[in-house]
């Protein structure tokens, strides 16, 4: 076996103790917080449920099976590719979840595409007017960027888009292939949102490895062979750079998990992270168990792709 | 010094069958009454007592005092039967034996065609009054606009369609009232006010019942049930949707015994217990046809006899409906050809949406009702009661652990008499603001009923009167309400806390809105001045508030919201019965329980209004909860300027669906 082959079965062989191991955090966590589905619904029956109706309903969602048994029930429908059903609307969470995956997975990959778009050139110009006065503006707004909250940048879009221009988010979603121009429409606002975050990241990692980049004896001696700045720049210096830059883009997606959470709740978009936030507020355990398991798959998996593309952008790695 | 009074009150006994003295005393046993005292039992027969009357028999009777060791004795002067004006019921007649409600004059109501006094309910509805004098629209004589669609916003996500599915009423109801139609319905239109609680028959055409417990139905066959059921309605719908309610704990109040179809056409219910508000007020859960279940999934569908059909679902995004043509209540309404609930769970998108003229209806909270008065020429504002009602304070274990101070009902006055109720409205609903802005704003003081249940409502400062023979707040429990930090304190050491005392104080954490944190967070600044020093804790409602402080399991005092409805049902019952899983203040009152069973056990609604309004007087000595200011003035809701007919077709809960919106409509 090559040395990168090898490289990936361990890396692939790591997947499946992570996964056990969040499968039992996320499923634990839950268990930790005080209240359960029925009691959601005590509360919300205004008092018509007494504790005798609160006995039977706990049987009839297993609630009262001791946890490793709920646990070991949950893992064996996951192996079987069940995601259980909703306690609540009694829906199959495998059936709800595709639709939401993909306005998140949209508002996400829009939101890092921007970032990307933005930070990445951004930090190079940083890097390369180095303390001069386009450095500083960059640098400062990257600095914004990342101290303004995103929710409170949404709630000052909507309110302030109305009073100057007008402007309000779109009230419906719909989906990319069948109105992709209303789409696009709701989505960019959220998506440019979520990305000034990111983009401020990237843009001082860019910067800060460009710089260094720069100071590397190649760079020194791509000049010395008479070649054009840009060159040099594009060609030599940030190459060298891209392998970290790429890996920091990537450990974004945590961020962009996160962030989408408040978004989707602020400009009502259909995706996974408001059907997260119902499901913890009800304690609809088989919803927040899939959406945080997937989460934390997609996370895992993204990791290992960068991995695997860093390897490909430099050689002395996968030696 | 004001101490608390023991006062003899009076017993509502509505039954045929007088209960004597004897029966009543052995069920006493209670020391909150003391431990010898004489109730005296006024037989409410066929006719009816003038207010000479009831004085005439309490000076006849000599009526004795309860004592307790630690209350002072009552001067006579502050008697309840000289001192309040009494118990003047009017002269009705009191019902008696078989209730039928007349087709033709219940179908002339629900279309708010004609005089419909004598129909509203068996025992005649109290006469339709406003919380405040809201402006009539002027097109309500002009020919409705058939065509458009109806734009409104639902902040939570639909959890199931089916609403006898087992998910809270509270999360299905909105959307079923659509689509669905229940045995009766509140009326709504000009003649009647928004805290109307009095029902008119819907799927319901007529029943009877000698009892109160066994009720035989007529079912109007000509409702017709959307596609693809498409047929009548039978009895055989009505018994599976309220026996699937049963099986899956969907009722809100469960009284039901049994159901029986005895024909296609008619249904038999036995109760639990004798209930005059069933079908009067408490209008039922929704009919499902019997093929739910078979021929379509009702978690993810919705057929019924309503207004409106079900039209689509998209998750998280939109729910529509479509006019049903074959309405059994209107042949014109609904005027509008569509409904469309968009999901908006962020109040400041909702609001931009108004706004911007994309959604026809918003509730806008206090601090908005100016920006949108300003931002919208000829907005149409609606002053409505709020969903959250009204507001109290509870104390822990109130029937348990004597060593807790506020066992000692002095202290419970106390904490009542140290808040400034005008302050606290005025922090949470900025009324100087929006009345210096031109908005008009109703509010009140809450009693245990809510100011905004005009109908029910005791004014704990005298001044309202649903109607002039209306019972009134005795003078001495006015004073229980009224803002005296010198008395308080001083009633506070006659309890032996001169010092006050440490406490800790619970509240739920942003699910009640910014008013009801306004309120909570304000209490303990103003128990401060009488020496109650409240730690806040302020608690996640899913995880802790509504699993156990609203149940009672929790130290110290909590504040908690009352929601609008039947005073019966959502305070009295819910708030004093023993074992009510919201009677945080676990309060185990005879008396309570013996007149709140009497309440249910009439079906003349108007004395039960009566007897709701006079049981205030009861609370507030007592004091077994301190009513606060959430709900203290009227909440608005915001219209479109072309909407028609918005502001006289109004009810109360979330029924709008079916009793309101299909006679909006626009031009």
């Amino acid at each position: 076996m090559t040395g990168v082959n090898a490289y990936l079965v361990r890396r692939l062989a790591l997947v499946i103790p992570t996964v056990i191991g969040v499968t039992i955090v996320v499923f634990g966590t839950l268990r930790l917080l005080p209240g359960d589905a029925v009691d959601q619904m005590l509360g919300g029956s205004y008092g018509a449920l007494t504790d005798d109706d609160r006995k039977e309903l706990v049987e009839r969602y297993s609630l009262d099976e001791p946890v490793y048994q709920q646990y070991g029930k949950w893992i064996g429908s996951l192996v079987r590719g069940d995601l259980g059903k909703s306690v609540v609307t009694g829906r199959s969470v495998k059936s709800e979840l595709p639709e939401r995956i993909v306005v998140s997975a949209e508002l996400g990959l829009f939101a890092v595409m921007i970032a990307t778009i933005v930070g990445v050139p951004s930090g190079v110009i940083s890097a390369v007017h180095q303390n001069g006065f386009v450095d500083h503006i960059i640098r400062s707004s990257a600095v914004l960027f990342l101290a303004l909250p995103s929710f409170w940048l949404a709630l000052l879009t909507i309110g302030y888009g109305f009073e100057w221009f007008g402007w309000t988010p779109p009230l419906r979603y719909e989906q990319l292939w069948d109105k992709p121009a209303q789409n696009l429409k709701i989505i960019t606002v959220p998506g440019v949102i979520l990305a000034g975050h990111i983009a401020g990241i990237t843009m001082r990692f860019a910067r800060s490895t460009m710089l260094e980049s720069l100071r590397e004896d190649f760079v020194r001696t791509a000049r010395a062979k008479g070649l054009r700045e840009r060159s040099v720049v594009t060609r030599h210096a940030l190459r060298a750079a891209a392998a970290p830059v790429i890996t920091v883009i990537a450990l974004q997606v945590p961020v962009v998990i996160g962030g989408s959470v408040i978004l989707e709740q602020i400009f009502s978009l259909p995706g996974t992270g408001r059907m997260l936030l119902d499901g913890i507020r009800l304690r609809d355990y088989p919803v927040v168990q899939a959406i945080v398991l997937l989460s934390a798959a997609l996370v895992i998996v993204v990791n290992l792709a960068v991995d695997i593309l860093n390897m490909r952008l430099d050689p002395r790695i996968s030696s | 010094m004001t101490g608390p009074l023991t006062t003899t009150y009076e017993e509502f006994s509505f039954n045929e069958r007088a209960l004597s003295l004897a029966e009543l005393t052995p069920r006493l046993g209670d020391q909150q009454l003391g431990r010898s005292s004489r109730i005296e039992v006024w037989v409410v027969d066929k006719r009816a007592l003038s207010a000479r009357d009831y004085r005439r028999r309490s000076e006849q009777s000599g009526i004795s005092r309860s004592t307790r060791e630690d209350e002072p004795q009552m001067d006579p002067k502050d008697n309840y039967w000289t001192k309040s004006r009494g118990m003047a019921v009017s002269r009705r007649r009191f019902l008696h034996g078989s209730v039928v409600v007349s087709v033709g004059a219940a179908t002339a109501a629900i279309l708010g065609c004609g005089d419909d006094d004598d129909t509203q309910s068996q025992g005649g509805a109290p006469s339709p009054t406003s919380a405040s004098p809201q402006p009539s629209s002027s097109a309500v004589a002009a020919k409705p606009v058939r065509g458009g669609t109806w734009r409104a916003i639902q902040t939570s996500e639909v959890q199931s369609f089916d609403a006898l599915g087992g998910v809270p009423v509270n999360a299905t109801g909105k959307f079923a009232a659509f689509v669905y139609s229940s045995l009766t319905r509140l009326p709504a239109g000009p003649k009647y006010s928004a805290s109307n609680y009095t029902a008119v028959p819907d799927l319901a055409l007529s029943w009877e019942s000698a009892d109160l417990v066994d009720f035989v139905i007529k079912l109007n066959t000509k409702a017709k049930f959307h596609a693809p059921v498409s047929r009548a309605l039978e009895a055989e719908d009505v018994v599976f949707s309220y026996s699937k309610a049963k099986a899956n704990k969907s009722f809100s109040n469960d009284i039901y015994d049994s159901f029986q179809a005895i024909d296609k056409e008619t249904v038999r219910f036995r109760l639990k217990a004798p209930n005059g508000l069933f079908l009067t007020s408490d209008r039922g859960i929704v009919i499902q046809p019997k093929e739910a279940g078979s021929l379509f999934d009702p978690a993810k569908k919705m057929v019924g006899t309503g207004p409106w059909m079900f039209g689509e679902y998209r998750p998280g995004s939109l729910v529509r409906y479509v006019r049903n043509p074959e309405w059994h209540i209107s042949a014109e309404a609904p005027y509008f050809d569509a409904v469309e609930l968009s999901i908006v769970p962020e109040y400041a998108n909702g609001l931009t949406q108004f706004l911007g003229g994309n959604v026809d209806e918003f509730a806008v909270q206090a601090n908005d009702v100016l920006r949108v008065k300003s931002s919208l020429k000829d907005v149409q504002y609606f002053r409505a009661q709020p969903a959250l009602a009204g507001s109290y304070i509870s104390f822990a274990n109130n029937a348990g652990d004597e060593k807790q101070p506020w066992q000692n009902p002095l202290v419970r006055q106390a904490v009542s008499m140290a808040l400034n109720r005008d302050d606290l409205t005025e922090a949470a609903y900025n009324i100087k603001r929006l009345k210096d802005g031109g908005i008009e704003v109703d509010s009140g003081w809450n009693n245990i009923v809510p100011n905004g249940t005009r109908d029910y409502w005791l004014d704990p400062q005298g001044k309202f009167h649903a109607k002039a023979s209306d019972p009134g707040m005795t003078p001495v429990n006015m004073k229980f309400f009224a803002y005296n930090v010198a008395e308080a304190k001083k009633m506070m050491e006659a309890a032996g806390f001169k010092d006050g005392f440490k406490a800790r104080y619970h509240y739920a954490l942003k699910q009640y809105g910014e008013e009801y944190r306004i309120v909570s967070e304000l209490v303990p600044v103003y128990l401060k001045a009488i020496g109650i020093d409240l730690e806040l804790v302020p608690e996640d409602y899913s995880s802790q508030y509504v699993v156990k402080t609203i149940r009672g399991e929790h130290d110290g005092l909590a504040h908690h919201p009352l929601g609008s409805g039947n005073p019966l049902i959502s305070t009295f019952d819910r708030s004093y019965t023993v074992g009510s899983p919201r009677n945080p203040g676990m309060v185990n009152d005879p008396y309570l329980t013996r007149q709140i069973a009497s309440l249910y056990a009439t079906a003349d609604q108007e004395k039960a209004r009566i007897g709701m309004i006079a049981l205030q007087n009861y609370t507030t000595e007592k004091m077994y909860y301190v009513p606060t200011q959430l709900g203290g003035a009227s909440a608005s809701v915001a219209y479109q300027p072309n909407l028609k007919n918005v502001l006289d077709y109004q009810v109360n809960q979330f029924n709008q669906g079916n009793e309101t919106i299909p006679f909006y409509w626009r031009a």
